[in-house]
Parts: C-alpha cells; sequence; structure tokens
C-alpha cells in the first residue's frame, strides 16, 4: 500500500526532478514497514509526519545551497579583510581607474560630437534627406514650375519611394 | 583533497553504509541500521540531506538500483563509499581511536572525566 496521495504530491513538488522517485520511494517503503506493525491510521499518522519532516529537509537544503557568485563574493570580501594594506590599494586604484575613464569618455564625446545647446540638445538628430529637389532642378523644365505640387514638394517618401503623392491644385 | 573531518552524524551514516554494502544501503536502511545499532530514533530526512551532503563532498557515490514493489515500483539510491569517503572514514575513526586511547569508556568503572 502506498503512502497517502497528498505526501506523494507534496514530495513531488517540492524535491529535485531527478531525485523524486527515491524520495517518493524511500517514503512508500517506510509506510510499508509501518502498516506490518502499527494500525493503519497511526502508520498513515507518522508517515504524514515524516512527509513534512522530508519536505522541509528538502526545501532547507535546496534554499541553503550556495551559488557559485555568492561564494566567490564571500570569498573577496574575506580577502579584502584579510588583506587590508591591498584593499586600501586597490579600491582607490579601481575608483581612479573607473573616474579617469569616465571623464576621458566625457571628454572626447563632447569635443568630438557636442551637443546642441538646448535642453536635451543630444537627443536631437540630423535628419539627411537624400531626394531633395530645389526650384533649380526644374530650371530645365520651365513648363513644370506653376505649383508647388507640380514640383514634388507634396511627394511624400520613404527611401526614396513615392508613398504620399499630392494631387495638383487647381490654378 | 586533504583529510575531510566528519561529524558524528556523518560518520554514524558512513559506518553505516560501509555495513550494509553498496547493494542494501539507502536512506532507509541506513536510518533502521543506525536505530537499530544505536538505540537512538533517526529521522529519515536528517539521513538524506545527509548523504546529499557526503555526495556533494565526493565521500560518497550513489546510483539507482532495481525498482521494488514495497517501494511502488521505485527504485532506492543505493550508496557507495568512495576512496576518499574511506580515506575521511580512516582519519576520523584513527583520531577518536586514538583520543579513547586506553580510557575505559564501556565499562562500569569511573572514568578521569567523571571523577574530575
Amino acid at each position: 500500500m502506498s503512502a497517502p496521495g497528498w505526501t506523494r504530491l507534496l514530495l513531488r513538488i517540492v524535491s529535485q526532478k531527478d531525485r523524486t522517485d527515491e524520495v517518493i520511494g524511500d517514503l512508500d517503503e517506510a509506510h510499508y514497514r509501518r502498516l506490518q506493525q502499527l494500525p493503519a491510521w497511526r502508520a498513515t499518522l507518522a508517515t504524514s509526519l515524516e512527509a513534512l519532516d522530508m519536505a522541509r529537509a528538502i526545501l532547507w537544503l535546496r534554499l541553503s545551497a550556495p551559488s557559485v557568485s555568492w561564494l566567490d563574493f564571500k570569498l573577496g570580501m574575506r580577502m579584502l579583510v584579510r588583506y587590508p594594506g591591498l584593499t586600501l590599494i586597490a579600491v582607490p586604484a579601481i575608483a581612479f581607474a573607473v573616474m579617469a575613464a569616465a571623464g576621458t569618455y566625457e571628454f572626447v564625446r563632447q569635443v568630438a560630437a557636442p551637443s546642441i545647446p538646448l535642453a536635451e540638445g543630444d537627443r536631437l538628430v540630423g535628419v539627411l534627406n537624400r531626394d531633395v529637389r530645389t526650384v533649380d532642378s526644374y530650371a530645365p523644365q520651365p513648363e513644370r514650375l506653376r505649383t508647388v505640387a507640380r514640383i514634388d514638394g507634396g511627394v511624400g517618401r520613404d527611401r526614396g519611394v513615392p508613398t504620399r503623392t499630392a494631387q495638383p491644385r487647381d490654378e | 583533497m586533504g583529510h575531510e573531518s566528519l561529524g558524528e552524524f556523518e560518520l554514524l551514516v558512513m559506518l553505516a553504509s560501509l555495513r550494509l554494502g553498496p547493494y542494501d544501503a539507502y536512506t532507509v536502511s541506513i536510518s533502521e541500521d543506525i536505530a537499530a545499532r544505536t538505540g537512538r530514533s533517526v529521522r529519515r530526512a536528517n539521513v538524506f540531506t545527509t548523504l546529499q551532503r557526503l555526495e556533494k563532498k565526493g565521500l560518497v557515490t550513489t546510483r539507482l538500483g532495481a525498482p521494488r514493489a514495497d517501494r511502488g515500483g521505485r527504485p532506492p539510491r543505493l550508496v557507495t563509499l568512495s576512496p576518499d569517503g574511506h580515506r575521511a572514514l580512516r582519519a576520523t575513526t584513527r583520531a577518536i581511536s586514538s583520543m579513547v586511547g586506553e580510557l575505559d569508556l564501556l565499562g562500569d568503572g569511573d572514568t578521569a572525566g567523571e571523577t574530575a
């Protein structure tokens, strides 16, 4: 006879996937042995308590397993405390290096690409229209210079492809 | 690996694993063996977590055994001591033996610690 269903479900939820079978198997076996020695209700009670204890232990084991990065962090802190001379040199050196790098970057950025002297001027961008036509472009065809629409002033273009054509207005 | 020191319960679990052998040592049998020999009540959850800790330390290796009907068709995870585990066990028992030395702890007579 198997352990109570909820205990098996509980252990299935909390245990690691590769350990589920053995954990539930252990519980089933323990319950089976108890049933041979105890009344059913006492065996069920004892198995239920054991399942709760096992679930607590598994959860504790999983939650307290330190990650490698945490161990590295602890080792780093321990080394800094153990060698204060190194700490006194290394920490200001790293701070100075970060400050120097940031300062150099900002200086070069201001010199090479100064922003427009407006609020949030660095967010302004220039748009280069490679399809600009001027009135001079139509000089050879003066008959087309009658309206703005006729010199393509009302033609929308997206990357060179006409997307919107203005209708010529009546003269 | 250097000398791995074993805690008391770790020592009991490893001795039970050694005693039961590679085909019979798993959580349930180890718990019952310790309970039967020491007379203390053993929580299976403690044995389970201790085995996981020993496995992580490389002192035991585990493998799945054959499925069994009394386990609902599920296999037990069998435990075997690794060479490092044997070394740690020897070192710990040797340390205990050397500390006990000629003290008569199992006899009825008074010991130095009790009379002091």
